[in-house]
């Protein structure tokens, strides 16, 4: 998996095309994916008998499914994305305060870490879920607030070595403001570390998104994501099975290749964080 | 640092996670949102709410409040389910064999068939077999498991017919959900028990094993197996704490009455009594399924026995 | 029942190449021949990375995957065969021991001693009833207590857990024991007391031994002949005494010149020496022709392309 094999191409070449439909679909498709026509209502695909004015189909509502596709993209992968960098920031500010400043911020965020590695993350979402209304700004909370903390562990450690090495020292001699000393010493040196998570987290996102859409804790109508679609079509899986296996299936595709590109970044930058992610624990394992 | 003061600091650490989670339940459920106005409709009259919100408490100090919720929560006692009209405690209880069966059936599917499989791709690295390992546990952890679920559902449910689409009416509505779950956890204890191998078979223990006349076979059951066992243990008991909250998304999927569903459905009702009760209930099985391999992997591995006692 | 006319161990023209990353060959060892006498002690000094090691796990069959090895081994005139894993099996351990160089990690960090050791003797086929008394038996051989047998590796120091090794070694009782630096990872009080250890233990169990180290003092201490090596070569080969006092070929003149400092390799002095096996002169180095062979018995010999220059000194 350390060279870039057919897989790793095939990968990128299904995350791009997902992240140009996604960004361009709309405009070069143009047409309300929230177009109610009843008489319309349930057309199969072109391949299943259905016509090319709506080659994907449409759902219950005369829908058309192809638009909904394209636009829920922009929502899925939209979400994904800001939920991973505001995770990355969250995490890579906290964890590079507490390593740097030391003593009890270390302490307390060292408690908060272990305490949320306790935690499972849907259960945080479901309490989150209670208190906020479901919508796209309580998704990108909820993942950010289950992915900032691997940021935060990473961060925190490189900037623990750091604050004892040397030209650290030098700077805060030279006077220089704790946030340029972050921004100029430390943060490029996590920063290959971060990059690596986030192209790996990305897929997890995409995945966490939809699972809490399908399970009617994301998106609300009339937006709608890959996941609420998967949501929608489920109780046609026997009368018209394409408006829930399309967009299964591109989720399914869109992850698979979002991971393998994530794992071939890590293996590229970082092989050493790959235990991170693989078991929880592998330190206890080693012997080393 | 003895052995006695490890385990003390490991109930104490799971202690002090304990009451953090509670803190954060009643944070977000008392004071982010609004529980009084949750259980109003929304045109309910000023009057109204002075009066539900007297009559549930929420006009005492809020530190009142909070060790009048700690106390409760310790004792169990979440108070009554809108819902069910029930203690919210007695019916998250009585839904949690199912989710427990489930998730046992899943780690133990792993166990069985993972630990072998990822055995033998780290020791022949590179075979087919290898690459096989790799594939399944990239392709069965990166993939969603509710997708998974939809289209084993579509397959065997509707395609094929051999299993009932939803429900747990017979034995053969919980083989789909099982498999879903324990296809994940089969992909995670593949890719664990594989790099166990390799890392184990790296060591000069191995070399020396070797060179006193060992058979292969003998070096991966006495020396590799043996050294990756307690990890692979320690994996398999966290994984199940984690498919207990995976368990929420697969039974939605399949529409079995277990914890998971309980709790999704609670959530969507504004069943906040439920909730936490269902929060609480998985966060301690997490605890205390941490704590109980923690303080087992102490007393079993002397490595990290002899670590602990000199480093803390 | 040993017979003194043939080796115990003899290595013939024993190759070892491995792939580099490139995908070329590089030949870590290049047709060295060594015999093992009967209750000798044969030292075999070099550098690290001269091949010294490569040539142990080649005799046992035990190379990385990648590596590939030619030549003959004979054990008391049997000839070994890698692929035969049975036949391997049994004179790994029971006819040739080997002792490493970290004890500690050597040994399986969560089991026991004592079923490490009885591992060893049921290797050994030692009835299942006589296992403990026999491991106790062992370690008091080694002046280790019985109560080490319920103990884990990460719980002894390092020399001591050298001398489970070793007692694992006595358990098998085989003929020949390799020992590839046995003290370099110890302390040196510690490194006196296995070497005296070990050198007592062979003399009572009649062992023929390949004493590996970097430390030409170790060996000189022990050895009744020295084979000094030297980027995959044996360069030179003959009695403890010839070696230390009469050293013909430069690289092992610089390193008895060096022997009591810490980095004993000096390239300066070899560099106007004109041999091909020397740094700084990696065209002539990079061949694969072995030097001429001057002799092969039990004497002094000198391999090198400018055997004049081997004679002259």
């Amino acid at each position: 998996m350390k060279k870039f094999s057919w897989t790793s191409g095939l990968s990128l070449f299904v995350l791009a095309l997902a992240v140009l439909i996604a960004l361009f679909g709309p405009l070069v498709f143009p047409g309300d994916p929230n177009l109610v026509d009843l008489a319309k209502a349930l057309r199969p695909p072109v391949w299943a008998g259905g016509t090319w004015e709506h080659w994907l189909g449409t759902d219950q509502l005369g829908r058309d499914s192809f638009l909904r596709l394209i636009h829920g993209a922009r929502v899925s992968l939209g979400i994904a994305a800001v939920a991973t960098l505001l995770g990355a920031v969250i995490g890579t500010l906290i964890g590079m305060l507490a390593g740097y400043l030391g003593g009890w911020a270390d302490a307390l965020l060292s408690r908060l870490i272990d305490i949320q590695l306790a935690l499972p993350v849907i259960v945080l979402a479901l309490a989150v879920a209670t208190v906020l209304p479901p919508s796209v700004i309580s998704i990108v909370v909820i993942i950010a607030v289950s992915t900032w903390v691997s940021y935060a562990r990473v961060t925190r450690a490189e900037a623990l070595v750091l604050q004892n090495s040397e030209f650290v020292a030098l700077s805060t001699v030279a006077g220089l403001r704790l946030p340029k000393i972050l921004g100029r010493h430390i943060l490029p040196n996590v920063m290959p570390s971060v990059l690596v998570m986030m192209s790996m987290d990305f897929g997890k996102a995409i995945v966490f998104e939809a699972s809490l859409s399908f399970l009617g804790l994301g998106v609300q109508p009339p937006l709608s994501s890959w996941g609420s679609l998967i949501a929608d079509g489920r109780e046609f899986i026997i009368a018209m099975p394409s408006l829930v296996l399309i967009p299964s299936i591109i989720v399914a595709v869109v992850a698979l290749s979002a991971n393998i590109l994530g794992d071939w970044v890590r293996d590229r930058i970082d092989p050493s964080l790959g235990a991170v992610s693989a078991a929880p624990r592998a330190e206890l394992g080693g012997t080393r | 640092m003895g052995v006695s003061s490890y385990v003390l600091n490991r109930i104490l650490q799971a202690v002090i996670t304990l009451f953090a989670i509670l803190t954060i339940i009643f944070f977000l459920t008392t004071v982010l949102g609004d529980p009084v106005a949750q259980l109003l409709p929304p045109d309910a009259t000023a009057e109204a709410y002075a009066q539900l919100r007297t009559q549930l408490g929420y006009d005492r100090p809020l530190f009142v409040r909070y060790a009048d919720f700690i106390w409760s929560a310790l004792r169990g006692d979440f108070g009554e389910s809108v819902f069910f009209r029930r203690p919210a405690m007695a019916v998250v209880l009585e839904r949690l064999p199912l989710t427990g069966m489930l998730a046992a059936i899943a780690v133990a599917a792993a166990a069985v068939v993972g630990i072998p499989f990822g055995l033998l791709a780290g020791y022949f690295p590179g075979s087919t077999a290898d690459r096989g390992a790799i594939f399944v546990s990239t392709v069965g952890l990166a993939f969603p498991n509710f997708v998974l679920g939809i289209l084993l559902i579509y397959l065997f449910g509707v395609n094929l017919k051999w299993l009932p689409v939803a429900g747990v009416n017979t034995w053969q509505g919980i083989i789909l959900p099982a498999v879903c779950l324990a296809i994940w956890a089969l992909a995670a204890q593949v890719r664990f028990a594989r790099a166990g191998a390799i890392e184990s078979l790296s060591q000069p223990y191995v070399l020396l094993a070797r060179s006193k006349g060992l058979t292969e076979g003998q070096i991966m059951r006495d020396h590799v197996l043996r050294a990756s066992l307690l990890p692979i243990i320690t994996f398999g008991s966290l994984q199940f704490g984690m498919l207990l909250s995976g368990a929420v998304v697969i039974e939605s999927v399949f529409a079995l009455p277990g914890v998971g569903k309980l709790a999704l459905d609670s959530v969507l009702n504004r069943d906040s009594a439920v909730v936490q009760a269902v929060v609480l209930v998985i966060a301690c099985s997490f605890i205390v399924i941490n704590l109980v391999t923690d303080l087992a992997y102490g007393l079993v591995d002397p490595r990290v026995r002899l670590a602990k006692g000199a480093s803390r | 029942m040993t017979r003194q006319d043939i080796p115990l161990l003899e290595m013939r023209k024993m190759s070892v190449s491995f792939p580099t990353q490139s995908g070329e060959r590089i030949e870590v060892l290049s047709e060295v021949s060594l015999n093992i006498w009967p209750s000798e002690v044969l030292g075999v000094v070099g550098e690290s990375g001269s091949g010294k090691s490569m040539l142990t796990f080649a005799s046992l069959g035990l190379l990385p995957k990648t590596g590939r090895a030619s030549g003959e081994v004979r054990l008391r005139g049997e000839a070994l065969h890698a692929q035969h894993k049975r036949r391997m099996s049994q004179v790994r351990g029971r006819e040739i021991g080997l002792i490493v160089q970290e004890p500690t990690p050597s040994l399986n960090p969560v089991r026991r001693i004592g079923s490490q050791l009885a591992e060893s003797a049921r290797h050994a086929r030692i009835p299942a009833d006589q296992i403990k008394s026999a491991s106790i038996r062992a370690l008091d051989e080694v002046n280790l207590p019985a109560e080490v047998l319920g103990r884990y590796p990460g719980e002894l120091s390092g020399g001591m857990n050298q001398r489970v090794a070793i007692a694992m070694v006595l358990l098998q009782n085989p003929g020949v024991l390799i020992a590839d630096e046995p003290t370099t990872a110890l302390d040196v009080t510690t490194q006196y007391e296995v070497m005296q250890l070990l050198e007592g233990l062979r003399v009572q169990h009649e062992m023929g031994m390949m004493l590996i180290s970097h430390d030409l003092g170790v060996i000189k201490a022990m050895a009744d002949r020295i084979a000094v090596m030297y980027r995959g070569h044996l360069v030179e080969l003959g009695t403890t005494e010839d070696i230390v006092s009469r050293p013909r070929h430069p690289y092992t003149q610089t390193l008895v010149a060096s022997a009591p400092r810490l980095h004993p390799i000096e390239a300066a002095p070899l560099q106007d020496s004109g041999c091909p096996l020397l740094p700084g002169d990696p065209q002539l180095s990079d061949d694969h022709d072995h030097p001429p062979t001057l002799e092969r018995d039990r004497r002094h010999v000198v391999w090198c392309w400018d055997a004049h220059h081997g004679h002259a000194r």
